[in-house]
């Protein structure tokens, strides 16, 4: 019973992490419908420029943070602005390979400067340490990581909820041409949230990177959060949420349960079961087709 | 197509089922190419350097990817050993010595394959197919 528990509590700190890039993935899904497969490199570039403020420049692991933060928060609305909205008249499968394309461009870009070496992320908190409730053992990292997801998500729904601008996106996400009727500049607000979607994946790298930093490290998280927000229905931010932790759980008990060796693969299982037994996921209230 | 009593489900499982044989049997001639094989040969990144195959190609014809293929397998081979190249090789040595690092060089390919992608996404969408429509109807009327 123990075993379980402490399965299912570091089930959710991993869903977290997943939870940051399904959140990102969602909210680009629901501005420009494109599964955002750079999502990952988004994060991924911030997070090595984060290593080399610290390394090559001397600045303390906050300064670099933040900096990484605002970098993200850059990159994401240069892309929208330089390479998606100069897309002519695109179609969806255009559009996603627009987003491959970017990926492999980042990918290469940062395999280059860095090497395909391991390395270390200086953090302030041990991945080693940890912190015991009652009989179950979390990790302080892991702990920061459910913290930081649950801040993140709580100010996302507070953004959207009572700022101009979060209003702004959730009409431009409900019927473009209405809201441009309305005086929103759809195109800007677009730009936006692709800048906070890389911003929220940032979080989501520089948490793990203190366990794992090399290249290739954002691959697998993209492709959980990507998982995590088709379980929840690809336009619902509660919804990636709750498939994030799913994932994250239903990982954790078979790697412990069932097979070490196939952990990875079995969140793409739950996307198939899910998807065939409510094809549009969970959370999605009903598809409607946008003309 | 339903109402003219074509059955969609039945040919577009035959479709899926054809894909699937050329693409075993490309996997069954790959294996030999290579003289090796392991799962982890067949990932993400291969499908990733199809679809550029097809998409410089040109989407929705036959002909097409065939000469991505072919140009995508030379270019690939080209970069492999991009530092031997006459004068770009030099320059990218130095460029790679001074501001990025020389054991990740062979990651110029992805830089390349991207732009490659980028660029026919938003300037040419139909690929070397395109191009080809393009000179035709150019050339077609020619004189006028």
């Amino acid at each position: 019973m123990i075993d379980f528990v402490q399965m299912t509590v570091s089930g959710i700190a991993v869903g977290s992490a997943y939870a940051l890039m399904a959140l990102g993935m969602v909210l680009i899904y629901k501005a420009s419908e494109v599964p955002n497969f750079v999502q990952g490199e988004m994060a991924l570039l911030p997070v090595f420029i984060a290593y080399m403020l610290i390394y090559s420049y001397g600045q303390s692991v906050f300064t670099a943070f933040v900096g990484a933060l605002a970098f993200a928060m850059f990159l994401g609305c240069f892309l929208e602005f330089a390479v998606v909205r100069r897309a002519k008249n695109p179609n969806i499968l255009g559009l996603i390979i627009i987003t491959i394309g970017l990926e492999m461009v980042l990918l290469g870009f940062v395999s280059w400067k860095f090497g395909a070496d391991q390395r270390v992320m200086p953090f302030p908190i041990s991945s080693y340490s940890s912190v015991m409730f009652g009989n179950v053992y979390i990790s302080t990292l892991d702990l920061l990581t459910l913290v930081a997801a649950l801040v993140i998500m709580v100010s996302l729904f507070l953004f959207f909820r009572f700022s101009r601008l979060g209003v702004a996106m959730k009409a431009t996400q409900q019927n473009e041409t209405a809201a441009r009727l309305m005086g929103i500049r759809t195109n800007r607000v677009k730009m936006i949230t692709w800048g906070i979607s890389a911003t929220v994946g940032t979080v989501a790298g520089l948490l793990l990177a203190p366990v794992f930093m090399e290249p290739y490290m954002m691959w697998d998280p993209m492709l959980k959060g990507f998982a995590a927000a088709v379980i929840g229905g690809m336009t619902s931010l509660p919804g990636a949420v709750f498939g994030a932790y799913i994932v994250g759980i239903v990982e954790h008990l078979f790697g412990g349960y069932v097979s070490m060796e196939y952990k990875a693969v079995v969140a793409f299982a739950v996307i198939v079961i899910v998807l065939c037994v409510k094809p549009s996921g969970l959370f999605a209230r009903h598809y409607v087709k946008k003309v | 197509m339903q109402k003219s009593h074509t059955h969609l489900v039945l040919y577009k499982t035959m479709a899926f089922a054809l894909s699937a044989f050329y693409a075993g049997v490309a996997g069954g001639l790959y294996a030999f190419v290579l003289r090796f094989i392991e799962p982890e040969l067949f990932n993400l990144f291969l499908s990733v350097f199809f679809l550029t195959m097809t998409v410089v190609g040109g989407l929705g014809s036959v002909m097409g990817p065939i000469a991505g293929a072919i140009v995508l397998s030379f270019l690939d081979l080209q970069l492999r050993n991009i530092l031997s190249i006459p004068y770009i090789g030099d320059w990218l040595r130095d460029l790679s010595a001074s501001y990025f690092s020389l054991t990740g060089v062979s990651n110029i390919q992805f830089i390349v394959f991207g732009s490659i992608l980028i660029a026919i996404m938003l300037f040419e969408p139909l690929g070397l197919y395109g191009l080809w429509i393009r000179m035709k109807k150019y050339w077609k009327p020619w004189p006028f």
